[in-house]
């Protein structure tokens, strides 16, 4: 009877106990499961987000570069060609004054104002959409870039391009991204930076391009400048076009030692 | 006295054991009283009555006097403490709330009506354990619903639930079997065997798990969402 009643507790306890581990180890397992799929879900989430926020980033610059593609149009066919009527009109109104030479150096002036309002409207209608970059591709119409922009300042620069053959075509929103991120990178350097040199290399490998850019002008704190509101929007839309098409950008950068921006870009 | 006290250490050493190993949960509390939260409070106020409880149940017993009621009376106002300890634990739902405050008051009317003064009242701690699994039944379904815990080992309410549900479980059947094992009637073997060596290995465990609780407080704050 004894020896019953004992192995009844005994046996009770054991698998009281015993279920009572089970359950404590089934807890942790269970909400460990729990939550690593919350967790994946959430992430499921933000990728989704993200993506979202990707595409709506790719359709504002997509619509951005059509609304300058209408602006260049219209600035070339319609403005350019009304000054240039006008510039003809005013030629024959300029021989009828021959006689008089007062009136004949106010024309001459006026046409040149004339002359270079056309110049300026065909820079800008260039400068909107860079028909090189259409037509040529990338290397040429950053060739053509640096070059006018060497013409317009004292800046050197280095272009090189080891294994992209000046033929050789990307994906038309890399072309672009790539174009638009020099057009930055140069303007920074000459504005911010009052850089003496700036050097451009761009190379591909295993399905990736590299870009690099070297500046030696000034420098800038780059965490100050990435934090400030108002002077860090020319980094976040760099970093914005970049993540469009899944770039990424590096910037190393000491006050008084010039800049480098490394960009990678993967291309199927 | 003393020598009585010596007498008894040396014959059940785990008594002795049980009862500085209770000293430990609140040397952990005490260190880190800076983290406590306020279920910790609640449970260190647990501890301190149950270690005067604990003082009082020694000095009777080397005095050789009747000291199972005290045994009776710390185990109801332990019930009280634990019943408000589940009450902050599962303040996410009221449901849980209300049936931890039900099975409170159930527990301790049952405690006074059972109430003994040379027995240990073994019916009412059995329904006392059957409580106290209940409210970590209730924790831990709130743990696995509501995922608001990122590391369950670094959050003190789970241990405090580990510790509490395996020293129920462990001497459940001892106080459902009490006239057998702990009453005044007992074999001295078997008394020996159930209280001297079993329950206090329970409470030298829950101690332990106790301990761990107070020493995970450190990570409660960035471990809940």
């Amino acid at each position: 009877m004894l020896n019953n009643s004992n192995s009844l507790i005994i046996t009770g306890t054991a698998i009281l106990l015993f279920m009572g581990i089970g359950l404590i180890i089934f807890v942790i397992i269970y909400q460990q499961q729990q939550l690593k799929q919350k967790y994946e879900q959430q992430k499921a989430m933000q990728d989704l987000k993200n993506e979202m926020q990707r595409q709506m980033l790719e359709s504002a610059l997509e619509v951005q570069e059509v609304e300058r593609v209408r602006i260049a149009k219209d600035l070339h066919d319609e403005v350019g060609a009304m000054l240039s009527v006008t510039k003809m009109s005013f030629n024959q109104l300029l021989r009828k004054l021959d006689n008089a030479e007062d009136l004949a150096v106010m024309g001459k002036q006026t046409r040149e104002l004339l002359e270079q309002s056309i110049g300026q409207v065909r820079r800008i209608s260039k400068e909107l959409v860079p028909s090189t970059l259409e037509e040529f591709g990338l290397i040429l119409s950053i060739d053509e870039f640096i070059q006018k922009v060497h013409l317009a300042s004292t800046t050197a620069f280095i272009f090189s391009h080891e294994g992209i053959s000046e033929k050789q075509r990307f994906d038309k929103k890399i072309e672009l991204t790539i174009y638009r991120l020099i057009q930055e990178l140069v303007n920074n350097a000459l504005k911010h930076a009052k850089a003496k040199e700036i050097s451009l290399q761009l190379s591909t490998q295993e399905k990736k391009i590299f870009f690099t850019f070297t500046d030696d002008g000034e420098g800038f704190d780059f965490t100050a400048v990435r934090n400030d509101p108002k002077r860090g929007l020319g980094l976040r839309n760099m970093e914005s076009r970049l993540s469009v098409i899944n770039g990424t950008i590096t910037i190393q950068s000491v006050v008084g030692s010039g800049t480098i921006t490394k960009i990678e870009i993967p291309f199927a | 006295m003393w020598e009585r006290f010596l007498s008894m250490s040396s014959k059940s050493p785990l008594l002795l054991l049980a009862s500085i190993t209770t000293w430990l949960p609140i040397i952990v509390a005490v260190y880190g009283r800076k983290k406590l939260t306020l279920e910790l409070k609640i449970l260190l106020f647990y501890l301190i009555v149950y270690v005067i409880f604990d003082i009082c149940e020694w000095v009777t017993a080397a005095a050789k006097l009747h000291n199972a009621y005290l045994h009776n009376i710390n185990e109801s106002v332990g019930m009280i403490i634990t019943g408000w300890l589940y009450f902050k634990i599962v303040e996410s739902s009221p449901t849980k709330q209300k049936v931890v405050i039900a099975l409170t008051l159930i527990t301790v009317l049952n405690s006074i009506f059972r109430f003994s003064w040379e027995e240990v009242a073994g019916y009412s701690f059995t329904l006392n354990k059957a409580a106290v699994i209940t409210f970590v039944f209730l924790h831990f379904h709130s743990i696995i619903t509501e995922i608001k815990v990122s590391n369950i080992l670094t959050h003190p309410p789970f241990w405090i639930s580990a510790a509490f549900l395996i020293f129920a479980c462990g001497t459940l059947f001892i106080y459902l079997f009490w006239q057998y094992t702990i009453s005044t009637t007992t074999q001295k073997e078997l008394y020996r065997l159930y209280f001297s060596i079993i329950s206090q290995t329970f409470i030298c465990i829950f101690m332990i798990l106790l301990s761990i609780a107070f020493w995970t407080s450190k990570f409660s704050k960035q471990n809940v969402e």
